[in-house]
């Protein structure tokens, strides 16, 4: 049965409702649209029911038009709901299974979480960095991740970092939801889109790369630019965009390029350096052969001009130059490295490091940093030789990036061996720069509890993004022996011992000590707790060591707070009730810390900063604490 | 009784207590826990802000369905969150030392013994005959008819001079006659009212979304039409026959009329020892009422029907009214009081119980979906036509296929019968769940069941589905919550 009659009868009944009763009586496409009934209503009872309510509203007077109106409108709503079709033709495509997974998560998490990926406002990175760190499954709920993939546009920085943390880890299964609803001419979205596909799949995905390249715009353009650097397949056309591209896009087409292999990449980079020298800077962070040629010929001629003119060097444009070396090898690069070792103590001397103005480094300390941070970036073989080499000829300056590289290479025992004799103090000036630079390489060794290991630690500029990375080569450990001996009583007073230096930071021994426990070695712990109580009681300051002694598990704590508030004179409520409830002892060796605190307050051997010695809440707590009781120290 | 995370979701005044709570259980505040002898008591002390800790327990009995929790603490959620770590103490099988009921304690559940006893004694009395004050029910059902009255002269003039003519001023002056609508004891029509006014506002917001809203403001007057028409004959036939009391209509509630567990009881609309499952749960704004409505669509796994729970939180009193979360457990329910209606009823109880479910109780489900998508329209249609009912039914269809078709997912029972998947607007993109659907992971194999609302779209003359859950025989995966 044809029902648009009664469908536009509805139609006509709503505008009439939305136009009021009022004008019914001038309404002609009304009228119309009744008459049009006429057929239905001889075909069925109910439509003709519909039909002559229908013509009772056209004849009514005004004052019933509004119950007549709405009574029609009743039963035509009432026809039309079961006149509802549902037959649909046509062969059903299969559904593709989508690759997110199903987790049972309560509406009082699901919702919160949904919000925080998809709306605006402050909080949000808080609560998702709490799901992530607690039920990292969720993000992979078929329900969450659209959201995350679209919280990749958030304004935030940091919550968008963090979404592209959570989507790196879901693995390269992502690509696909990435790509659905790609826009090439997008924005921040898309840019981050296709640095994360480039992460995940790098050359892999190069097919996608170029089909999105022709409608891209902009800052998408230079992120896929830059993600054709990855396949070697893309020589040509990135010759063709370096020479057709402008701005970002052509800095991005060139540095790709760098990353190619090919004749023609190198002679193009070569003619570009020749004529716009700067132009090689735009190389910092890529690691390739051409990138490393290119460096060498602008280190070469940097190192040149430092020799020949420093007055004439900017410190910045050196820095720049020394940011496309970092990380690099080739053996022209190297071939630079050994000009370099053979003039180093003039570089030093004619770029000398001055605080005052910001650069606490000098000219060869520079060199020497850099090279550190090729050791520490670049695992080929040619790295080590040449670090091997240039030390064997420049003890002075390059005794430290062959520390780094024995660390890496080396078994703990053989690096111990190896290094040892030479860190323990006498006269001679050159045995003391080879202790130092052996302390400056021990001092980037961290002990990672996360990733239950040991660690070299370097902090490096990542060129693309600007920003500070902490770069982490794990170690094959740390050998005990050089606890020992470096807090052995014949060494434990030399100045450079107690100053172990690193270039970016002034590390105390201590605090290196602190740096390396490693809470399931006991002895480990034994040397270091042992170092750090007698530093404790040497300054009678317990603030910077707890947490150190806590970590080794020490378990002499006897009389501590008493003996540094003596030791300083003075005590400060807050600061040694915060100590106190620190302290691994238990709630009775706590009172008797604080009793024994409290005497010297009362017998006027210790003054009170700031006069504020609750006496009442002190007793309260001694007495709560002996109690064995449950109390809140704070 | 086993106690699970469920139990206590589900007993927790709201979420973020119960979140609280497990934190307070996980980072060890509780000490001194102490149970009585037939482990139906605990307690323990809970360290918090102040110097002395919170004396918590919780008292199962009674009523293992809803255990009494008492605490020192002065929150006003009850269970507190210090009861609720207590039941977390319980489910992570902390030790509880077996002794005496501590005093306090003891002291409260010989008053409650007491109140107990006087009320058995109460209720093993013949039930005194219920006095009506029968002038002042008069006088209520003659009130009501005046606010009919006066309701019917405002739809009578809207009509006249046309929805589109409402301006501001007029959308303020129907919130007006809506509010005074609550002094006639009529509460369904002054929502009504609220309503329209709500959508003329939206109207003069977005205009462009006009055609959307009038259509809801009509849908409205023309439920608010057959409600008056229908309401004057009901309270009339009240009036004439003497008769006071709630009765089994869906049209006291249309009226504004709030059912009471006690009003329920006493027609008769309860049942006894009913296992659920819930299907979904989500969650909408009342934007008219100022209210969060928490509906959860359940699984009677005894009389194979669907039924829902309504929990209503207006935004004014949302830290006192207790809120729910979805449950994945089975529910034990001793009474469940059931709202009147045909389908879908609406269901309450007081206490309940939770437990897993079992490998077969899981398998079961999907073998209690209805028998075809015809069997379901036929349903639905009947509802859709009574102006006093939802334009939807819930419903839990057999899935034979679900495939694309154009841009249309599209569902096929065994037999091959067809149904359009879609979302229903009137739920809102928060609601959205087909392109959830087209996202689910893995493949749907025949012999599932496919959850969600049908309803009718005007825009094709169709009869759709929006689809809440698909249920397998190993789980119901959500697409809502």
């Amino acid at each position: 049965m044809n029902l648009q009659a009664l469908y536009e009868l509805k139609e006509r009944l709503e505008h009439a409702a939305i136009a009021g009763t009022g004008l019914i009586g001038e309404d002609f496409r009304l009228h119309r649209a009744v008459d049009a009934l006429a057929p239905l209503a001889k075909a069925s009872p109910v439509f003709g029911k519909i039909y002559t309510g229908a013509r009772a509203l056209l004849t009514a007077p005004e004052q019933e038009r509004s119950t007549r109106l709405l009574d029609v409108l009743s039963l035509v709503d009432a026809v039309v709901y079961t006149q509802g079709v549902t037959a649909v033709a046509g062969e059903l495509t299969p559904m593709e299974p989508g690759s997110g997974t199903y987790v049972q998560i309560p509406y009082g998490t699901l919702q919160p979480l949904l919000t925080a990926l998809s709306g605006t406002g402050s909080g949000r990175t808080a609560l998702i960095k709490d799901v992530w760190t607690n039920h990292p499954a969720y993000f992979r709920d078929f329900r969450v991740f659209p959201h995350v993939v679209e919280a990749l546009k958030d304004n935030y920085a940091e919550l968008a970092a963090l979404i592209g943390q959570i989507l790196t880890a879901q693995g390269r299964g992502i690509v696909p939801n990435l790509k659905e609803g790609f826009d090439p001419a997008g924005k921040t979205e898309m840019v981050r889109r296709v640095r994360l596909i480039a992460k995940l799949c790098g050359a892999s995905e190069n097919d996608w790369y170029l089909a999105m390249l022709p409608e891209s715009q902009k800052d998408v353009r230079v992120e896929l630019i830059a993600a054709l650097g990855l396949c070697q397949e893309n020589a040509q056309l990135l010759l063709d965009l370096c020479r057709t591209e402008k701005g970002k896009a052509k800095e991005a087409a060139l540095r790709s390029l760098a990353a190619m292999e090919t004749e023609s990449a190198r002679e193009f980079w070569e003619l570009e350096a020749r004529k716009k020298p700067g132009t090689v800077f735009c190389l910092a962070g890529i690691r390739s052969r051409l990138a490393a040629d290119l460096a060498a010929i602008s280190f070469r001629a940097l190192l040149e001009r430092i020799l020949k003119d420093p007055g004439k060097v900017n410190r910045s444009e050196m820095l720049q130059v020394l940011d496309t070396v970092s990380g690099n090898q080739s053996p022209a690069l190297a071939e630079v490295w050994r000009f370099a070792s053979a003039n180093m103590d003039e570089i030093h001397a004619l770029i000398p490091g001055n605080a005052v103005r910001g650069y606490v480094l000098s000219g060869a300390e520079l060199l020497e940093h850099i090279l550190m941070e090729t050791v520490m970036l670049n695992p080929a073989p040619e790295v080590p030789a040449l670090t091997e080499e240039l030390a064997e000829k420049n003890r002075k300056w390059f005794l430290g990036c062959m520390v780094l590289t024995d660390l890496l290479r080396l078994t703990p025992e053989e690096h111990y061996e190896k290094y040892s004799p030479l860190v323990v103090p006498n006269e001679d000036e050159i045995q003391r720069n080879d202790r130092i630079q052996i302390l400056n390489g021990l001092g980037k060794i961290h002990w990672e509890q996360e990733n239950d290991r040991y660690a070299l630690r370097f902090l490096i500029r990542d060129h693309t993004r600007g920003e500070m990375l902490q770069l982490s080569r794990p170690l094959p450990g740390l050998d005990n022996r050089w606890l020992a001996l470096l807090t052995s009583p014949e060494i434990r007073q030399d100045g450079d011992i107690l100053n172990m230096r690193a270039y970016t930071e002034r590390l105390d021994v201590t605090f290196w000590l602190m740096q390396v426990i490693q809470p399931g070695d006991a002895e480990n712990c034994r040397i270091i707790g042992t170092w750090l109580y007698w530093k404790l009681k040497l300054t009678g300051n317990l603030q910077p060591y707890a947490a150190g002694l806590i970590a080794c598990g020490w378990k002499n704590w006897d009389g501590l707070l008493a003996y540094c508030a003596s030791h300083e004179n003075q005590v400060m409520y807050h600061r040694y009730v915060n100590l106190l409830s620190e302290l691994p002892i238990s709630n009775r060796e706590k009172a008797a810390q604080l009793r024994e605190l409290d005497e010297l307050v009362k017998s006027g051997r210790v003054s009170v900063w700031n006069r504020h010695w609750p006496e009442d809440r002190i007793q309260y707590l001694i007495a709560k604490l002996e109690s064995e009781e449950n109390v809140e120290i704070l | 009784m086993e106690l699970t995370e469920q139990y206590i979701l589900l007993h927790a005044p709201n979420p973020a207590a119960a979140a609280n709570g497990k934190k307070l259980s996980q980072s060890g505040k509780f000490r001194n826990h102490g149970c009585n002898g037939d482990s139906s008591i605990y307690w323990a002390e809970c360290a918090g802000s102040g110097k002395n800790p919170y004396r918590t327990s919780v008292d199962f009995s009674i009523s293992e369905e809803n255990p009494t929790s008492r605490c020192s603490c002065p929150s006003r959620q009850f269970p507190c969150k210090h009861a609720l770590g207590l039941m977390y103490e319980i489910l992570g099988k902390k030790p509880f030392a077996v002794s005496e009921l501590p005093e306090d304690l003891a002291e409260k559940k010989a008053k409650q013994a007491a109140r107990a006893a006087k009320k058995e004694e109460r209720e093993a009395q013949p039930p005194s005959p219920k006095k009506t004050n029968t002038s002042a029910q008069k006088r209520k059902l003659a009130k009501q008819l005046e606010g009919l009255d006066l309701a019917e002269k405002m739809v009578d003039e809207l009509l006249t001079g046309g929805i589109a003519a409402l301006a501001g001023t007029s959308a303020q002056s129907l919130e007006k006659v809506a509010k005074d609508l609550g002094n006639y004891y009529l509460t369904g029509p002054q929502n009504a009212f609220i309503r329209m006014a709500l959508a003329v506002r939206k109207i003069q917001k977005n205009p462009e979304q006009a055609p959307a809203h009038y259509a809801e403001a009509l849908r409205i007057l023309i439920s608010l039409h057959a409600t008056i028409k229908k309401a004057r004959v009901f309270l009339n036939e009240k009036l004439d026959s003497g008769n006071f009391s709630a009765e089994e209509s869906i049209l006291y509630e249309a009226m504004g009329g709030i059912w009471r567990l006690e009003d329920l009881k006493s027609i008769g609309a309860f049942r006894e020892n009913v296992r659920l499952v819930q299907l979904s749960f989500d969650v909408s704004l009342d934007e008219a009422k100022k209210e969060y409505v928490e509906r959860g669509f359940w699984l009677d796994l005894d009389s194979k029907t669907i039924c829902q729970t309504l929990n209503y939180r207006p935004l004014k009193a949302l830290k006192y009214v207790k809120g729910e979360d979805s449950c994945f457990d089975l529910v034990q329910v001793p009474v469940l009081y059931e709202y009147p209606g045909n389908l879908n009823r609406r269901v309450r109880w007081e206490g309940c119980t939770t437990r897993t479910l079992t490998g077969e109780e899981k398998a079961f489900l999907p073998h209690l979906a209805a028998k075809g998508i015809g069997e379901v329209v036929k349903l639905a249609k009947n509802q859709m036509k009574n102006t006093l009912l939802p334009k939807f039914i819930p419903a839990l269809l057999p899935i034979g296929e679900i495939g694309r078709l154009g841009e249309h997912l599209v569902l096929a029972d065994p037999a091959g019968e067809r149904i359009v998947l879609r979302d229903r607007r009137e739920d809102g993109a928060d609601h959205a769940s087909v392109n959830r659907l087209r996202s689910y992971p893995g493949k749907i194999p025949e012999g599932c069941a496919l959850f969600g609302l049908v309803f009718y779209d005007g825009t094709d003359h169709r009869i759709c589905v929006h689809p809440y859950s698909i249920v397998t025989p190993d789980a119901i995966i959500r697409l809502q919550y």
